[in-house]
């Protein structure tokens, strides 16, 4: 149950640290050092509106840079007041973004074909007015908020927009995101990895468990990992065996010294009984049944895996006394 | 479903809550908000677009106005009383309005965001204090002088609701309600010779219906028994307009029609006309039987909620004459 609930946990962190670190790299690549998000659509109309949707969704100043042919006019007025002037014109509206792609969302509204031509800027609706030959910026500085802005190409057509807001915690969200999910995304990794290790070295309880209640042994093989491991240290010689302890325990593993362990084992060698403890010894039993002595075991062992004729000393004789430099 | 996949989804639920509601968050922690809801009350137009277009168009209205030929371009920039005097005056050959020789000043705009919309404005044209009214009819369209009244001296506007509020107004196509009555009073009450009995709910003891009196006492006293001289007003069937002032007052402007009739007596010879206006428009410059001369009014008028109303400007332009 324990593993369960650390690995779950640990998947919830890595959902949550890769959800952060996507939004982070996201954000990071779409607002500028200075905190600038810009949002861009290519209308392509002689008559474009943007609605408050767009202009009037964060209290920072937002500008409006519009690229066209021949003059351009600008007009900012209250919404209800552009959509009584404009009700029956033909018009692209831009009422919303995709912050995906940090795209302006555009939609073409037809008009009514017998409806006069309604030239915005003869109107007396507009809060504030500005012309400008190719290139037109308006800030809207949210004061008279909600705000639409019209813009008129009359010879000509408007043909890109940009839209752009500030705001200096923007940059600073995105880092933090970005650092605070690689942080959730490498602890998860790391407990999911805890919880493999443990999981597994638990199972091998388990199984070796269930094995020495039956008595079955086959398959069983020292340092094959079956039912033990055995790491060997060169350094000095001495061989250590992790024990896995009897089924019903706590899966938890402890290392005894091999040489220890042989010599117990050899005190509690049963006389064609069950031994006490799964040990390298009871794994070891001829089929004649007679038990080998423990110390017999180990040379053997050690000889077989620590006498290669590349180990041995140079100039030396390949026949090694192993029972003085292995474990007993 | 096994225990572990129960377990799995019971922590997996409250996850997607959270990155869910997580977006709504992170958008307002970004500080991201739905657009604010347009208020439906206040003024129609702001005090800085209407301080835009206040001089614009009383400057297109004056060119309008000096270019007597140019129809278009009257109907373009005037309405309703002041278009009727304006082209009353392009008849005529008189001498066009000036235009204010100051900055107007913007008094009220009318509230709401529906149509028509009007703005309440004053400037000084030489020595007069002046009361404009700009109205716009439709969002296509643009602000055009309704009225251009010269205040009488020594009458007051009282106060007018802060700009940025707006100040209730009644477009009508002729004079409605209490105003129509209180000028339909005052009508009778300077009319000349003066009613037997005084008319109710207005006042005649400003200075300039004391003037507009005196004047046609004058004028009849100059006559003598020679010529018999009525003094007669009626609202005209044009569009009017009321604001509510701040003290619960009413501003309303109407059109009104005034007519003066000379008829000469059996010892008259002949009635010489001094004025060339009038004697373009009759064709002579005397008339041995009778004279009629229109004159196109623009009535400023205000109501109290309590007391007599008073008219606080006039303004007047020859409209026709006919003489025999």
């Amino acid at each position: 149950m324990r593993t369960i609930l650390v690995r779950a946990f640990a998947g919830l962190l890595a959902l949550a640290g890769i959800a952060a670190l996507a939004v982070g790299i996201w954000l990071v690549g779409a607002v500028d050092s200075d905190g600038t998000a810009t949002l861009s659509a290519n209308p392509d109309d002689e008559l474009v509106v943007l609605t408050p949707q767009v202009l009037n969704r964060v209290d920072h100043p937002v500008t409006i840079r519009a690229t066209g042919d021949g003059e351009l006019w600008a007009g900012l007025a209250r919404p209800s007041d552009v959509e009584s002037l404009l009700a029956d014109s033909a018009r692209t509206e831009v009422g919303g973004a995709d912050i995906r792609d940090w795209a302006l969302t555009t939609t073409d509204r037809a008009g009514d074909p017998d409806a006069a031509t309604v030239r915005p800027d003869r109107a007396e609706i507009w809060q504030r007015t500005s012309s400008g030959d190719g290139t037109i910026e308006v800030v809207i500085d949210q004061e008279e908020a909600p705000q639409t802005l019209v813009l008129s190409a009359p010879d000509g057509s408007v043909s890109s927009l940009d839209l752009s807001a500030t705001d200096g915690s923007w940059f600073t969200t995105a880092l933090v995101l970005l650092i605070g999910g690689a942080v959730l995304l490498l602890a998860a990794i790391a407990l999911l990895v805890w919880s493999l290790r443990a999981g597994r070295r638990a199972g091998r309880a388990s199984a070796a468990a269930e094995a020495g209640d039956t008595g079955d042994v086959a398959g069983s093989d020292p340092g094959s990992g079956a039912g033990s491991d055995t790491d060997w240290d060169d350094d000095d010689g001495q061989s250590t065996t992790v024990l896995p302890i009897a089924a019903g325990s706590e899966p938890e593993t402890a290392a005894i010294p091999r040489h220890a362990e042989a010599a117990e084992t050899r005190e509690l060698r049963p006389a064609g009984g069950r031994a006490a403890t799964r040990d390298a010894a009871s794994d070891l039993r001829p089929a004649d049944g007679h038990w080998v002595p423990r110390d017999e075991v180990a040379a053997e062992t050690a000889y077989g895996e620590l006498a290669p004729d590349d180990l041995a000393p140079d100039g030396a004789d390949a026949e090694i006394d192993t029972t003085k430099e292995t474990p007993r | 479903m096994t225990r572990s996949r129960l377990l799995a989804a019971a922590l997996a639920a409250p996850l997607a809550l959270g990155l869910l509601s997580g977006c709504g968050a992170a958008a307002e922690f970004a500080g991201i908000h739905q657009a604010p809801a347009e208020a439906e009350s206040g003024a129609a137009l702001s005090l800085t677009a209407a301080n835009e277009i206040l001089p614009r168009v009383l400057a297109a209205a004056g060119e309008a106005r000096s270019n007597e030929g140019d129809d278009d371009a009257r109907k373009a920039t005037l309405t309703g009383p002041a278009l009727r005097e304006a082209e009353a005056a392009a008849k005529a050959g008189t001498r066009s309005k000036e235009v204010p020789d100051v900055e107007p000043q913007v008094l009220a705009v009318s509230r709401g965001t529906q149509w028509p919309r009007s703005i309440l404005a004053t400037a000084r044209v030489g020595s007069t204090q002046h009361l404009y009214v700009l109205v716009s009819s439709e969002a296509s369209d643009g602000f055009r002088v309704f009225a251009d009244v010269p205040m009488a001296a020594g009458a007051e506007v009282p106060a007018v609701a802060p700009a940025a509020e707006g100040a209730p107004t009644s477009l009508t196509d002729e004079p409605e309600g209490k105003a129509a009555e209180v000028l339909g009073a005052w009508i009778k009450a300077v009319e000349f010779p003066a009613p037997t009995t005084k008319p109710d709910g207005i006042s005649v003891m400003d200075d300039f219906s004391q003037a507009l009196k005196t004047k046609a006492k004058t004028q009849d006293d100059d006559l003598g028994d020679l010529v018999s001289y009525r003094q007669q007003q009626e609202l005209a069937e044009e569009p009017a307009i009321t604001f509510e002032l701040a003290d619960g007052s009413t501003l309303g402007f109407a059109s009104a029609t005034r007519t003066d009739t000379f008829t000469a007596g059996s010892k008259l010879k002949e009635l010489k006309i001094e004025d060339r206006v009038i004697s373009r428009l009759v064709d002579s410059s005397t008339v041995t039987k009778k004279l009629t001369v229109t004159h196109a009014e623009t009535l400023a008028v205000v109501l109290p909620p309590d007391g007599a109303a008073q008219v606080v400007g006039i303004g007047e332009q020859v409209e026709a004459a006919s003489g025999s």
